[in-house]
C-alpha cells in the first residue's frame, strides 16, 4: 500500500449530504436476479412453531411476508422446516455416503399420545414428552406415536450424518458442537408435529464443558441455523432439587394452661390493697363474719374505713343498727356496709384497713398469697413451655425423619436416574473412538464429568449447541514454515508465501484431487472443510494439534494422512506431499470409517 | 475516558427486530431497503473517512451493499450484529480498493482529535510541532496499527464493536490497540528526535 495521505479537518459531510447519496433503486438494478429464492417457495411461511428455553427464551418476532402481519407471540420462531419433503432425514435427502446412515439411525418409541413418554437415551439424555404433545397437520391428536431420536457427539457422526456444520459468510466458521440432537414423531407414516404449548423436555449430556456453546435449530430445506438461546450447562451428578412436600402439624391445645394462669392472676387482682388504718378516718369496728369474702380471707380485726370521708354524716354512728353486713360494691377492693334497722337502711362505701399487729401479718400473708401466685403461675407458664417445646421437638423431629426419607427417597430415585444417566454416559463416551472436548480426555473415561444442557424444545427437528471457528488455530500465528496450503486446486495467495500440499496415493503414487478435504483435530468436535475451487477453502492445519485430514476419493473409498503421517510430516519441506493411505474398498460403518482414520489410536496416544 | 460509538449497540428488541427484516430480505430484495437505509451513513462514513474523493467513496460504498445484498442468504446471526458484516465487507471491499492501487488510502483527522491519543510521554506536549510529528508518525503506521488508532480514536468505536468488525477478540483489540500506540508514540518520538 502507498503511503496515504492525510487530511486534516477536511470539511465535514453533514447527514443530509450523505441521505443524498442513496440510490437503492439503482443498487437493485445490479442485483443478478438469481440471487434471491421465489417468494412462493412452499416451506415458506406454512408454519409456524415456537422454541421455549428452559433458561431464559429469546424471542424471535417473525413476519409473514405472505400476511404481512407481526405474530403477537414473542416467543415464536418461524419452523421453516415444515416441508414434507425435508423432514426425510438430512443425511438420506443428501448426497453421498446413504450406506453410513445405519450407524447412526435413530431410536425409535412408541408410545401412546394421551400418555406422554419418558425415556433416557443410550448416551445418558434424558427425553420427558408431555402427553398430548403431537398433533397431525388436520391439528388432530394420533393416538399412537412413533418417536425418533438420535444424538451427535462426535466429528464422524456429523459427518456422516451430512448436517451442515458450517458457513460461509465473508469468512468460513466451522462449528464445534457440545452435543446435537434430531427430534421426529410419527404416525401412520406421517410426521407429526410438535404442540408449541407442549415443548418436550430435554436433558442432553454433554461431553464438552465450554461456556461458549449457544443453541441452534437447524432449518432442514435451507441448512441454516437459527440462534436460540445461550444456555448453561450442568454438572449431570450435583443437580439434585429437594422438594418440600412434608406435612405441617397442630401445636396442641394449651387454652386450660392459660385459663389457670388468667384465674390465678385475677385471684391476684381481686385481693384487696392492704391499707393502714388512720385513726382520723371515719370508719366502722364491726364483727364480720369473713369467711363469705374470700379476698378478705386471712385479715384478722379489719375495720372499714368510709370510703367519702368528705360527705360521711357522722350521725350514722349515733343510730343502733339492728344488722350490719359488708356486700360486695362491684368495684375491687371496695364493698358496701350496709345497715338496717327495721325499715331503715343504710349503705356506705368502704375498704378495709388493719391496724398494728393485724396490718403486719395482713401484709405478710398477702406477700405470701402473691409468690405463691406468681409461682403457681410461673409453675404453669414453664409447663406451657415445655409441652410447646415438646411438640415443637416432636414436630422437629417427625419433620425431620420425614424429610430425611423423603428426601434421602428422592436422592435415591434422582441419584439412580443419575448414575444410571452417568454410567450410559460414560459407556458411550468409552465406546468413542474420537472423545469430545470434556475436561477428562486426558484422563480416564471412567472418571468423566458428565455434563447436560438443558431446554424445552417446542419443536421437532435438529438441535445443537455450539460455537463457530473459523480456520484451524495458531494456522497464521505460527512459523511460517507450519502454515499450509494445498495445491492449486486449493490454492489461494491471501497470505503471501504458502507451501504447496499436494495429495498421493501412499501405494500407487498416483495424485489424489478430492473435493473436500476434512480435517479433525484430537479432542475438538468439529470438522474443518476445504472445497476445491473455494479462494476462502484454503487449506491449513494447526502443527501444534493431533491432526487427521481425510478425504473421499472418486470411487467412493476414503484417503487419510493420519496423526502419526503429521508426525513425520518434514516441516522444513519446500512443499508439503501427503503420503495417503487409501481403503481397499468403500467403508461402510462408523467404525470401520474410524478405524481407518486411526482414531483409535488417537485415544490410545492419550 | 473515551466516549464511543452509541449506534452500535441495539437492545434485544432492536436485534430482533433487525433479524425479522434480515429473514424478510433474504426473501425479498425489495425488503433489503429498510437496512440499506439503515446502515447506508454509517458504511459511507466509514469509508469515506479511509478515502478521499466522495464520489469514490460511494463508488465502494454501493459495493459494499451489493455485496451484501448477493450474500445475504449465508448471513446468520451468531452473536455478531449486522452492522458488523456490513464492515467487514466494508473492510474487505476497501482492501480490494487499496490493493487495486485504484484508491488512495487516506487518513482523515479532526484536529480536535489529535489530543485523544493518548501517548504515553510526558516530553509530548501537543504543540504545533509536536501536532505535526504526530500527524506525519500516523501516515507511517502500518495498515493494521492504523485501523485500531482510527477506530478507537477517530471513529469512538468501543472494543466490542472493534472486536466484532476485525473478528478478533476483545482481548486481542486492546492489545493491538496498546500495540498501535506504542509504535505510534515511538515514531513521535523519533520525528522529534527527542
Amino acid at each position: 500500500m502507498k503511503t496515504p495521505k492525510v487530511n486534516i479537518d477536511r470539511p465535514h459531510l453533514s447527514s443530509k449530504d450523505i441521505q443524498g447519496f442513496k440510490d437503492f433503486a439503482a443498487l437493485k438494478q445490479q442485483l443478478p436476479v438469481t440471487s434471491y429464492p421465489s417468494l412462493t417457495s412452499s416451506w415458506f411461511g406454512a408454519t409456524f412453531a415456537g422454541i421455549a428455553i428452559l433458561a431464559g427464551i429469546i424471542g424471535l418476532q417473525n413476519v409473514s411476508p405472505e400476511h404481512n402481519e407481526t405474530l403477537p407471540e414473542q416467543t415464536m420462531i418461524t419452523d421453516n422446516r415444515a416441508d414434507e419433503t425435508t423432514h426425510q432425514n438430512l443425511s438420506e435427502a443428501s448426497e453421498g455416503v446413504i450406506q453410513y446412515m445405519e450407524d447412526i439411525k435413530p431410536t425409535i418409541h412408541e408410545y401412546k399420545n394421551a400418555d406422554g413418554y419418558e425415556f433416557i437415551h443410550e448416551t445418558g439424555s434424558k427425553i420427558t414428552i408431555p402427553a398430548n404433545a403431537f398433533r397431525n397437520k388436520e391439528g388432530a391428536l394420533p393416538e399412537d406415536i412413533e418417536f425418533h431420536y438420535r444424538e451427535f457427539h462426535d466429528p464422524i457422526s456429523v459427518w456422516m450424518s451430512k448436517i451442515p456444520m458450517e458457513y460461509d459468510s465473508l469468512e468460513r466458521y466451522f462449528f464445534e458442537s457440545a452435543g446435537m440432537n434430531e427430534l421426529r414423531a410419527y404416525a401412520n407414516g406421517e410426521e407429526l408435529e410438535l404442540d408449541p404449548e407442549n415443548p418436550i423436555e430435554i436433558s442432553m449430556v454433554s461431553f464438552d464443558d465450554s461456556d461458549e456453546m449457544n443453541l441452534y435449530a437447524l432449518n432442514d430445506k435451507t441448512g441454516d441455523w437459527t440462534y436460540l438461546d445461550h444456555l448453561p450447562h450442568e454438572n449431570l451428578m450435583e443437580t439434585i432439587h429437594e422438594q418440600n412436600i412434608l406435612p405441617s402439624h397442630d401445636i396442641p391445645d394449651l387454652k386450660h394452661i392459660d385459663k389457670q394462669i388468667m384465674a390465678l392472676v385475677n385471684k391476684g387482682l381481686t385481693k384487696p390493697e392492704i391499707r393502714s388504718y388512720n385513726e382520723q378516718k371515719h370508719s366502722f369496728d364491726l364483727e364480720v363474719d369473713l369467711a363469705d369474702y374470700p379476698s378478705l380471707s386471712g385479715f384478722k380485726n379489719v375495720i372499714f374505713e368510709v370510703v367519702d370521708q368528705a360527705n360521711f354524716d357522722t350521725k350514722v354512728y349515733d343510730v343502733e343498727w339492728s344488722n350490719a353486713e359488708i356486700l360486695p360494691s362491684g368495684k375491687s377492693g371496695v364493698y358496701k356496709l350496709q345497715l338496717s334497722k327495721q325499715y331503715q337502711t343504710k349503705n356506705i362505701l368502704v375498704i378495709p384497713v388493719l391496724k398494728g399487729q393485724d396490718l403486719q401479718a395482713a401484709l405478710k400473708t398477702q406477700e405470701q398469697e402473691k409468690k405463691q401466685i406468681q409461682s403457681q403461675i410461673k409453675k404453669l407458664q414453664i409447663s406451657k413451655q415445655d409441652i410447646l417445646d415438646h411438640y415443637k421437638k416432636k414436630t422437629e423431629q417427625f419433620e425431620q425423619e420425614n424429610k430425611a426419607r423423603v428426601v434421602e427417597d428422592l436422592e435415591k430415585l434422582d441419584q439412580v436416574e443419575k448414575r444410571l444417566r452417568q454410567q450410559k454416559a460414560i459407556n458411550y463416551l468409552s465406546q468413542q473412538n474420537f472423545q469430545t472436548n470434556t475436561k477428562a480426555k486426558s484422563a480416564k473415561v471412567e472418571k468423566a464429568v458428565v455434563r447436560t444442557r438443558n431446554f424445552f424444545a417446542s419443536m421437532t427437528g435438529v438441535f445443537n449447541f455450539d460455537c463457530a471457528r473459523r480456520g484451524p488455530q495458531n494456522r497464521r500465528g505460527g512459523r511460517a514454515q507450519d502454515r499450509a496450503e494445498s495445491d492449486q486446486e486449493f490454492l489461494d495467495n491471501k497470505f503471501g508465501k504458502r507451501k504447496k500440499v499436494s495429495l498421493i496415493n501412499k501405494i500407487t503414487g498416483a495424485t489424489i484431487v478430492p473435493v473436500t478435504l476434512f480435517l479433525i483435530e484430537k479432542g475438538r468436535n468439529l470438522i474443518y472443510k476445504f472445497n476445491k475451487g473455494e479462494q476462502a477453502s484454503s487449506f491449513a492445519f494447526n502443527p501444534k494439534a493431533q491432526n487427521v485430514v481425510w478425504c473421499e476419493t472418486s470411487d467412493g473409498k476414503i484417503a487419510v494422512f493420519r496423526s502419526e503421517d503429521f508426525d513425520r510430516l518434514p516441516m522444513q519441506a519446500e512443499n508439503y506431499e501427503l503420503g495417503m493411505r487409501v481403503s481397499p474398498e468403500p467403508l461402510l460403518t462408523k467404525r470401520e470409517i474410524e478405524n481407518f482414520l486411526g482414531l483409535n489410536t488417537f485415544i490410545a496416544s492419550n | 475516558m473515551q466516549s464511543t460509538n452509541s449506534q452500535y449497540h441495539q437492545s434485544d428488541s432492536q436485534l430482533n427486530d433487525e433479524l425479522t427484516q434480515i429473514n424478510l430480505a433474504k426473501q425479498n430484495p425489495e425488503a433489503f431497503e429498510t437496512l440499506y437505509n439503515k446502515y447506508y451513513e454509517q458504511i459511507f462514513r466509514y469509508v469515506y473517512q479511509r478515502m478521499d474523493d466522495v464520489d469514490l467513496a460511494r463508488d465502494v460504498v454501493s459495493q459494499v451493499f451489493l455485496k451484501a445484498m448477493n450474500k445475504l442468504n449465508s448471513y446468520e446471526f451468531r452473536g455478531v450484529p449486522f452492522s458488523a458484516w456490513l464492515y467487514r465487507i466494508a473492510y474487505s471491499e476497501l482492501n480490494q480498493a487499496f490493493r487495486e492501487n485504484s484508491q488512495t488510502r487516506t487518513i482523515n483527522i479532526e484536529s480536535s482529535q489529535l489530543p485523544e491519543i493518548e501517548l504515553d510521554d510526558e516530553a509530548y506536549s501537543y504543540s504545533e510541532e509536536h501536532k505535526s510529528a504526530l500527524i506525519s508518525a500516523l501516515s507511517q503506521l502500518s495498515e493494521k496499527h492504523l485501523q485500531f488508532i482510527e477506530f478507537r480514536y477517530f471513529e469512538k468505536r468501543s472494543v466490542r464493536e472493534v472486536s466484532d468488525i476485525m473478528n478478533i477478540s476483545e482481548g486481542n483489540v486492546k492489545v493491538s490497540t496498546h500495540r498501535a500506540l506504542k509504535k505510534l508514540q515511538a515514531l513521535v518520538i523519533k520525528q522529534l528526535d527527542l
